[in-house]
C-alpha cells in the first residue's frame, strides 16, 4: 500500500484533547483501534463518514483535520 | 481458583498445543491405515486436528489486546484462521487423491469420507470464529478498514482463481501434464483444488494487508 496523499493532525487534536486514548476515539467513532493508529501514521485513507464523525468529536471541521500533500 | 499463569503465558500455551497438536495430525496423516500405539493413525490424526482447531482458538482469543506481538485485530486473527484451515483441507484433499488416484470416483468411500470431513472442519471454523467475533467485539458493524482490507484481498483471491485456472486449462489443453489422468473427475477434483487455493491466496493477502499496516 503506497502512502497517501493525505496528511492529518488526529494524534495531535487527540492528544489536545486531555489525553483521550487511541481506543476512546476508535470507540466513539465506531472502528477498532488499530484503525486510528493507521490513520494517525497516515497509512489509511478514511471514508467520508469516519472523517465527518472524527471532526464532530474535536468540534472542528473537515478541513481542520486533514489536508492534501503539496 | 485463580490461574498461576499469565493470560498470554496461557494463550502461547494453548497456541503451542494446537500448533503440536497439527503438526502429529499431519504426520499421522503420511502414515494412512497403519496403526499408531494400537490405534488407526487416521482416526487418531482426525481427532488431533479437532483438538488443535479449539486450541488455537483459545489460544488467539486469550491474547490480551496490546500484549500479542503486535496487537492482532479481530480481522488479522480471522485472516490467520483461515488461511491454516484452508491450507489444511487442501492438503487434506491433496493427499486423499494422491492415495486413491486423482480420477477417484466422488462415490468413492474414502474420498467421501474425506470431502465431508473438510466441509465439517471449514464449516466448525466459521461457526467458532463467529463466536469468538461476537465475544470479542460484540455485535458491532464492521470497522470500514477491515471491510476495505476484506475486499481488496478478494481482488487478490479471485486474480489468483483466474490465472490458475488459465494455467490449469492451456497445461490440460496442450498435453504439458504428461501424468495427468485426462478424467472429467480428475478435472473436477483439481477445479476444487484451486478453488481452496485461490482462497488461502485471498486469506494470505488479508493477513499481509493488515501485517503491512502495522509496520
Amino acid at each position: 500500500m503506497s502512502q497517501i496523499p493525505i496528511v492529518n493532525c488526529v494524534r495531535e487534536l487527540r492528544q489536545a484533547q486531555n489525553g483521550l486514548t487511541q481506543q476512546d476515539l476508535a470507540d466513539r467513532c465506531g472502528v477498532t483501534r488499530q484503525t486510528i493508529i493507521a490513520l494517525e501514521s497516515g497509512r489509511y485513507s478514511p471514508s467520508l463518514e469516519l472523517a465527518f464523525r472524527l471532526a464532530r468529536e474535536f468540534g472542528v471541521s473537515i478541513e481542520n483535520i486533514f489536508k492534501w500533500r503539496p | 481458583m485463580k490461574s498461576p499463569l499469565t493470560a498470554p503465558a496461557r494463550s502461547r500455551l494453548a497456541l503451542l498445543g494446537g500448533a503440536a497438536c497439527g503438526g502429529a495430525a499431519l504426520t499421522l496423516f503420511h502414515l494412512g491405515a497403519e496403526t499408531v500405539l494400537g490405534i488407526e493413525a487416521n482416526k487418531a490424526a482426525f481427532a488431533l486436528l479437532w483438538l488443535a482447531l479449539p486450541l488455537g482458538l483459545i489460544g488467539l482469543s486469550l491474547l490480551p489486546p496490546g500484549h500479542a506481538p503486535s496487537a492482532l485485530t479481530m480481522g488479522e486473527k480471522r485472516a490467520l484462521i483461515l488461511l491454516a484451515v484452508t491450507l489444511l483441507a487442501g492438503a487434506w484433499l491433496f493427499m486423499t487423491l494422491q492415495s486413491i488416484g486423482w480420477d477417484a470416483d466422488p462415490r468413492d468411500r474414502r474420498l467421501t469420507q474425506a470431502v465431508l470431513k473438510i466441509i465439517a472442519l471449514l464449516v466448525t471454523s466459521r461457526i467458532l470464529l463467529t463466536i469468538l467475533r461476537r465475544r470479542e467485539i460484540g455485535k458491532t458493524a464492521e470497522d470500514e478498514r477491515d471491510a476495505a482490507i476484506r475486499q481488496r484481498a478478494a481482488s487478490v483471491g479471485y486474480r489468483t482463481l483466474a490465472i490458475l485456472l488459465v494455467i490449469f486449462a492451456v497445461s490440460v489443453g496442450y498435453s504439458f501434464l504428461k501424468w495427468y489422468p485426462l478424467s472429467p473427475l480428475a478435472i473436477s477434483h483439481t477445479v476444487i483444488g484451486i478453488l481452496l487455493l485461490s482462497e488461502a491466496a485471498r486469506y494470505a493477502a488479508e493477513a499481509g494487508f493488515y501485517r503491512h499496516d502495522r509496520t
